[in-house]
């Protein structure tokens, strides 16, 4: 009897190692299984110019070295030359937009970027004031969450980006970019992406080499009624204006001056009349008071963004008015900001008409 | 909810974490509701039919179950009586031997302890009686659920001929025929009195209802599946990585293969031409098998986990070497429902005996011996083609089937002569391969009305089969209908799915020895496998999802 209780016992203490190890084991295999899956979520991500890999590029840009924060749609990747800025006033920028963000995207991005950098302004694009859906039709501007590390963070930007239904096909990932293998090219699967041979110094701006010819946008600018905004659009709007406020940001709203404008002038007032209530204003380029010598005819880039030419110029004005309304100090030189240099020197070297002689 | 849905697998997970941290007694109680979670995100007219069959079926059986029992007990005293008159007889009593057969008052009284029961006027007056009584409850028992469920699958069929029928919007339950086929076989085996019957209606409900089989099947046997339901199983590594495996070789069959394989077999028209019209039905076939069989593995690796072993539904049925033999290896439960529901009780019935002696007559006595099973082969497949859709090309295939085999069962005795004749052995490779294409080839004619919308395109197809065979566009019509990229990652699927079924062919237990082998060995599989159905699979955005080929039944 005795040694049927012992011979019990020891098979339950066997079969107790036993799941205790398969517990273990399957632990580690869905460790090793999640970072597996991770590495080919960011394979498949489609790395196009649209903004995801200034995101991925952001987290490696040197702590505390970003002054100027600009955030917001493509115009403000496009229209913001960071190269201008760091060479002629020392000023350094980093340009975290993305293709078409909405501002509940806006709003967890500049969440996620103010745990890595303090930067003394933030520019915040106002365009998405005008956009007027409740979630996003463009699967691109999903995909540019993928960037976010943080996976809270991640998760309640795709949320607020789709439709509840869809929710968890797009935070899982692959149901939304598994077809990308048909495009894969040999550097997709490189960590970090080389930002399109921008290098890993790369702040963000993309440039546009195209040229459109269009009018000024021709409107009257005294019929300034603030137009219905779309309320998902308003609410994280001023989701960011109040975050900003309680983390004492300082936030300067920017109107990026586009050939299209005219349609955006009213959503553009509504948006300043919001801001007002949380004490924050700033500069709307498509003002004439506030001119910035942008030529439509040949520094457009299509409908709404500057092409390089258009981007010198109209970055030129806003340094000025950044130094003028902010005490920006001037890197240049600075051992720590070396980043910055390369990153002007190789975007130079590629357009060297656009290179001051300034020493 | 589709079985290929994150929500199906959540709902998976999800049982599988509560069933076993729970105490053994109340696991059933899980699956209960989780099977009633799945059921009710169906539809809740699914739910009222579900019920209704349930109960019916469960408060018949125990009524057969009453009355099989009534039944035995009479007999027993019928038997008692009939040896007491005997014992009469033999004693030879005045009265008895001066009067004829001894009437009931000249036995009795018998001693109470000899007397199972009494026998009482009416339906319970004798066995033979409450035999036909439970005869006609069985029929009405059967009866109910299939008319319901004939009405509702093809009114609509109907009403296509009948142009004044009115209009009804019926709703298809889901798994409607798999509930019902396995409720109705249950109350069979009662009636036959081969197990007591479920006293718990709940638990009874859970056997109808457990919700990994209600997509698409299996069949399951009451005595199999039940006391697994119940008992309470203790987690078990092994179990679960073995539920986990074949999950995912099923997901593999079905995202990678079978959908896949859709773009293919949805392009072929009445206008084809040659070699690729052949081509689309070989590979209709291999995407209903990968389908269907995928589906089938992702049902039981879910059911695997929770330590329930569901009844194997294919056994690589390309490899068979007769007709008959495929339709024992495909669709499995289905086949074995019908031949004990309705193939043995209609060759071993009065109209078996007849056309025994019929066949007897015409055939000679070995052959004559198989027209029974003949017909009632021919009868079980055409039904089992309008199972599939009420529409002439489903008549097409079942009575194809049915007269294929058929002629098999006749024909036999003289194949057997003639091979004896030849000198074949049947072991020899040669003949294995003969007979292994000989079965594609009759298994691959009604393909040609399984995936065509009506008999004159799957004639006209086959027409078509045999013209033009011209291979100087090959190149071009392969592309046209799928991308070169998804030909290769088809093809290179299918030769692993192939080759996994020649392994299992060989050594069935595959997935067990896959699960007890070392985990550097293991785990690169099972990467392999997540990583190719998640990449390579067809789901997610900008596809259109194609459901289970054998979801709609």
């Amino acid at each position: 009897m005795e040694e049927k209780t012992k011979i019990e016992e020891n098979v339950n203490k066997k079969d107790r190692r036993r799941k205790r190890w398969f517990w273990f084991r399957l632990a580690a295999f869905a460790v090793i299984a999640l970072i597996v899956l991770t590495y080919f979520v960011y394979v498949l991500t489609p790395k196009y110019p649209y903004g995801i890999c200034s995101l991925y590029n952001y987290y490696r840009t040197e702590k505390g070295t970003v002054d100027v924060l600009a955030v917001g749609t493509s115009l403000s990747y496009t229209d913001l030359n960071t190269n201008i800025l760091w060479n002629e006033y020392g000023i350094a920028c980093y340009d975290l937009g993305t293709a078409e963000q909405p501002f509940w995207s806006t709003y967890y991005y500049l969440k996620e970027a103010m745990k890595y950098q303090k930067p003394k302004v933030v520019l915040l694009d106002m365009k998405a004031i005008s956009y007027l859906d409740d979630k996003v039709d463009r699967t691109r501007t999903v995909l540019c969450s993928y960037g976010i590390l943080d996976p809270v963070n991640r998760l309640k930007c795709i949320y607020e980006c789709v439709e509840p239904e869809e929710f968890l096909g797009y935070a899982l990932a692959f149901s939304q970019i598994h077809t990308n293998y048909v495009r894969n090219k040999g550097a997709d699967w490189v960590i970090p992406p080389d930002n399109g041979g921008r290098g890993s110094s790369w702040k963000g701006y993309i440039e546009k080499d195209e040229t459109a010819d269009h009018d000024p946008p021709s409107i009257n600018f005294k019929f300034a009624t603030p137009k219905y905004v779309n309320e998902h659009e308003s609410e994280y709007f001023e989701k960011i204006l109040q975050f900003c406020v309680d983390n004492d940001i300082t936030v300067m709203l920017i109107g990026y001056p586009n050939a299209d404008y005219k349609h955006d002038h009213l959503y553009y007032c509504a948006a300043f009349e919001i801001a007002e209530k949380y004490g924050i204003t700033g500069i709307n380029y498509n003002l004439p008071e506030n001119a910035t010598g942008i030529n439509y005819h040949t520094d457009c880039a299509d409908w709404q963004h500057l092409n390089v030419h258009g981007s010198v110029t109209f970055t030129r004005a806003v340094a000025e008015d950044l130094i003028e309304l902010y005490d920006l100090e001037d890197h240049r030189g600075d051992p720590a900001y070396a980043s910055y240099d390369e990153c002007a020197s190789k975007w130079f070297a590629e357009y060297p008409q656009y290179r001051k002689a300034l020493y | 909810m589709s079985i290929l849905s994150i929500e199906f697998l959540a709902l998976v997970l999800g049982t599988v974490i509560v069933y076993y941290i729970i105490p053994l007694k109340l696991r059933w109680w899980v699956l209960l509701a989780a099977s009633a979670f799945f059921y009710a995100l169906a539809g809740w007219q699914g739910c009222i039919w579900l019920v209704l069959v349930a109960a019916e079926t469960f408060l018949m059986s125990l009524l057969q179950e009453r009355l099989v029992q009534k039944e035995r007990t009479t007999e027993k005293t019928e038997e008692l009586i009939r040896k007491r008159r005997e014992e009469a007889e033999e004693k030879g009593t005045e009265k008895a031997s001066g009067e004829g057969n001894p009437g009931l008052e000249d036995v009795w009284p018998l001693p109470e302890e000899d007397l199972p029961g009494l026998p009482e006027k009416g339906w319970f007056s004798s066995a033979r009686k409450i035999r036909k009584l439970r005869k006609i409850l069985l029929a009405v028992t059967i009866i109910l659920p299939f008319a319901a469920m004939a009405f509702t699958k093809y009114y609509g069929c109907l009403r296509a001929w009948i142009v004044s029928m009115p209009e009804l919007s019926l709703i298809l339950p889901l798994g409607l025929s798999y509930f019902t086929f396995q409720s109705v076989g249950y109350t069979v085996d009662i009636y036959r009195g081969k197990y007591a019957a479920e006293k718990n209606p709940l638990k009874y409900l859970l056997f109808v209802s457990f919700f990994p089989q209600m997509t698409q099947g299996p069949i399951s046997p009451y005595p199999q599946l039940m006391p697994q339901l119940t008992r309470g199983n203790r987690f078990d590594p092994d179990n679960f990585v073995m539920g986990v495996q074949l999950a995912l070789w099923g997901y593999f069959k079905k995202m990678i293969i079978a959908d896949r394989l859709a773009e293919v077999t949805s392009s072929v028209n009445a206008d084809n031409r040659g070699w690729f019209i052949l081509l689309s039905v070989i590979i209709y076939a291999i995407r209903l098998y990968a389908d269907f069989s995928g589906g089938m593995d992702v049902i039981r690796g879910a059911a695997k986990m929770l330590g329930i072993d569901m009844v194997e539904n294919f056994k690589r049925p390309f490899f068979s070497f007769s007709v008959a033999e495929y339709w024992r290896r495909w669709h499995i439960s289905l086949g074995v429902w019908f031949r004990s529901y309705l193939f043995y009780p209609l060759t071993t019935s009065g109209f078996g005996l007849a056309l025994s002696k019929l066949g007897k007559k015409l055939f000679g006595k070995k052959a004559g011996r198989g027209l029974p099973a003949t017909i009632s082969t021919i009868i079980i497949f055409f039904l089992i083609g309008i199972w599939h859709t009420a529409n002439g090309n489903a008549v097409i295939f079942g009575l194809y089937f049915g007269l294929v085999m058929g002629i098999e069962i006749l024909l036999e005795p003289a194949f057997k002569k003639l091979k004896k004749k030849l000198h074949v052995n049947e072991k020899k490779l040669y003949w294995k391969i003969f007979t292994m294409i000989r079965t594609w080839i009759l298994i691959l004619i009604p393909q040609y009305f399984a995936f065509t919308d009506g008999p004159e395109t799957a004639l006209k197809l086959i027409g078509n089969t045999f013209a033009n065979w011209n291979f100087e566009k090959a190149g071009l019509q392969f592309t046209a209908v799928m991308s070169s990229l998804s030909w290769y990652i088809a093809g290179i699927a299918f030769v692993i799915m192939l080759a996994v079924d020649i392994i299992c062919e060989i050594r069935p237990n595959l997935n067990q020895a896959l699960a007890k082998t070392r985990f550097y060995i293991r785990w690169p599989v099972l990467l392999l496998l997540i990583l190719s159905i998640l990449i390579y699979g067809c789901y997610g955005a900008g596809y259109d999802p194609t459901a289970f080929l054998y979801t709609h039944f």
